[in-house]
């Protein structure tokens, strides 16, 4: 049973503009003049019970937008939706006590405070009967491995600390879909992956429901079975992640500082993006190469300083979608956007 | 229902709690202001040979000093929610299961509560050893209170109405430093209403600026049951007034809201 149902929801901002220089304010001051942005131009989907969906998208792509929508920040100009059976905009306050959201750069913790401090609040101010409220923070205690943080300050906490005690908040009043709006986003690697294991934790046993956006493949690949992707305000693209996998993310870009000067590498499904005198970067297609026997070659035929491998940027994958379906003599117009969306189509 | 927003202020004071120091140092400034204006009083008092507006010397050096601490108790909301409509950070509370409005008036009452004590403190430790005591009656200190709380209130609903209009302006800032400055001008901050030419003291009267500032601070130095009456009567009015015109332009805000991103 679907919780979340979206239908060809659109929203339109309002926009100021100004000519430049002294006469266009003083002209915006008497004539103001506005420009219609479609943020997002007819969303339309639907997510299962317990599913863990990633909603990505290059920047300014509606996806916040459309989160914001569903979560009842924000009213839209025209769809429908509807998140456990509410109307996020009409039924906001209902909505709220069934539904989580951890925005990466937006803390809901208190900075001075430690933790139990904000903990205690978001019991009541979600209504929690105080038994259970106690029973569910030694559960997230535990679960999160936070008992030794409970009394820090969060202004004396490392980033993935704190992200871990933001998660535990939003899960303090067992909501049914947690929404995520770049939970990994500026940690380390240890700490990213400490993140996705407790949101797999959330999304398995207690079958909450994961609606996720992330600039981070990593993120989509370790924690979603299903990928929307969403540009220019419409899905594009909406189907399962290993099919994404299979199809655009298969390379690795690897990036080396070498001792010695780079004198090349030969190998088939490598290919050199950019390289200087000590430095390098090459791109690994996994179809061809696997990442590790390239990486085992570099060892050998050089002396290594630094290295690091990462997944290409989602701009990348998204470019890769578009040149793979649109006919080179056409940009992607909207509607031919549409028709670029995978197994379900919008 | 009530309990969420007294867990708000409580925590807030928690956290507020972090800056005691800070604050104790800030609160000296009030040391020398109240120091220069006992020297300015005693000279006018001498000239003057009589009571001003109705006060003896020690009585005007107390109500000071209780119109400075409402003053410089009164936490500068406006600025942070102003910064909170424009920034688009206002609608991250729309999701969770509070009054945005009530969850700021519970955080301005706790730093209200906080600031309180320290800033009176500030201005008593110059006013008693210069001038002394004053007679209290014992009723005075608490219904002197409760004024300053309900003005505190009025103050909160009059700063959010205008720093919420920043859902349309740039900027609202100026606007509420020129409500500011009548506050201080027509609220009886250095002088009692009472004292004021005629048609002033009458405007002044029938505007909040009084009621929030002078009203409370006269209540504590020259009490009376009926002077308590009326300002109790014309705060309920401004904090209705205000309360209704703050949730009014937070709802149409709302309704219209463009959070920065997408």
């Amino acid at each position: 049973m679907p919780v979340i149902e979206v239908r060809d929801l659109q929203k339109t901002f309002r926009v100021k503009e100004k000519a430049p220089g002294l006469s266009g304010s003083v002209r915006a001051l008497f004539h103001p003049e506005y420009r219609s942005v479609e943020a997002v131009k007819g969303v339309t989907l639907e997510v299962e019970e317990g599913e863990a969906l990633a909603f990505i998208g290059p920047n300014g792509a509606g996806k916040s937008t459309t989160i914001k929508m569903l979560t009842g920040i924000l009213h839209p100009t025209a769809g429908d939706a509807t998140v456990l059976g509410y109307n996020p905009w009409r039924q906001r306050e209902q909505l709220a006590f069934h539904i989580g959201s951890v925005f990466g750069q937006k803390s809901q913790l208190w900075y001075h405070l430690p933790p139990t401090d904000t903990f205690n609040l978001l019991a009541k101010i979600y209504e929690l009967d105080p038994d259970s409220y106690r029973r569910r923070r030694d559960e997230l205690v535990e679960a999160f491995e936070i008992g030794d943080l409970l009394q820090i300050p969060v202004r004396k906490m490392s980033l993935g600390q704190r992200m871990r005690c933001e998660i535990a908040a939003s899960l303090l009043h067992r909501p049914k879909v947690i929404f995520l709006d770049e939970p990994t986003i500026g940690l380390d690697v240890i700490a990213k992956q400490k993140i996705r294991d407790l949101i797999r934790r959330a999304n398995r046993e207690e079958r909450t429901t994961v609606f996720l956006t992330s600039h981070d493949a990593g993120d989509i690949e370790q924690l979603c079975k299903r990928v929307v992707i969403i540009n220019y305000g419409q899905v594009i693209y909406d189907d399962a992640v290993h099919h994404l996998k299979r199809q655009h993310l298969r390379t690795k870009v690897i990036s080396l500082k070498l001792a010695d000067a780079w004198e090349g590498l030969d190998l088939p499904g490598v290919r050199v993006l950019k390289a200087r005198d000590y430095g390098v970067k090459l791109e690994v297609d996994g179809a061809v190469a696997a990442t590790q026997d390239v990486v085992a070659t570099l060892l050998a035929r050089y002396s290594i300083v630094d290295i690091t491998i990462e997944d290409p940027p989602m701009e990348d994958i998204i470019s890769s979608i578009f040149a793979a379906q649109v006919p080179e003599e056409g940009p992607a117009e909207p509607a031919l956007a549409a028709t670029l969306s995978g197994g379900r189509q919008p | 229902m009530m309990a969420k927003y007294a867990e708000v202020l409580k925590v807030t004071l928690q956290n507020r709690l972090a800056y005691v120091y800070d604050q104790i140092f800030r609160s000296l400034g009030m040391v020398i202001h109240i120091f220069i204006f006992i020297q300015l009083w005693r000279v006018t008092f001498r000239n003057v040979g009589g009571p001003v507006g109705g006060f003896t010397l020690p009585q005007m050096i107390w109500y000071l000093v209780l119109t400075e601490t409402i003053i410089t108790s009164s936490p500068r909301f406006n600025g942070r929610i102003d910064a909170e409509v424009r920034a688009g950070d206002v609608a991250y509370s729309l999701n969770r299961p509070y009054s945005y409005l009530f969850f700021q008036y519970a955080s301005f009452l706790a730093e209200w509560l906080f600031l309180l004590p320290i800033n009176f403190a500030a201005g008593a430790i110059v006013a008693w050893p210069l001038v002394g005591g004053i007679d209290w009656r014992p009723e005075a200190v608490p219904v002197a209170l409760l004024a300053m709380f309900a003005g505190a209130s009025i103050q909160f609903f009059e700063m959010a109405a205008v720093a919420l209009l920043a859902f349309w302006l740039e900027d609202t800032r100026g606007l509420w430093l020129l409500v500011e400055r009548a506050q201080w001008l027509l609220g009886g901050l250095l002088l009692p209403v009472e004292a004021f030419p005629g048609v002033l003291r009458r405007i002044a009267e029938v505007l909040p600026f009084p009621h929030v500032v002078g009203g409370p601070a006269r209540l504590a130095v020259d009490f009376s049951w009926q002077a308590f009456g009326r300002l109790a009567l014309y705060q309920g009015v401004w904090l209705l007034v205000f309360a209704v015109v703050a949730s009014g332009v937070f709802r149409l805000g709302v309704s219209r809201i463009n959070v920065n991103g997408g």
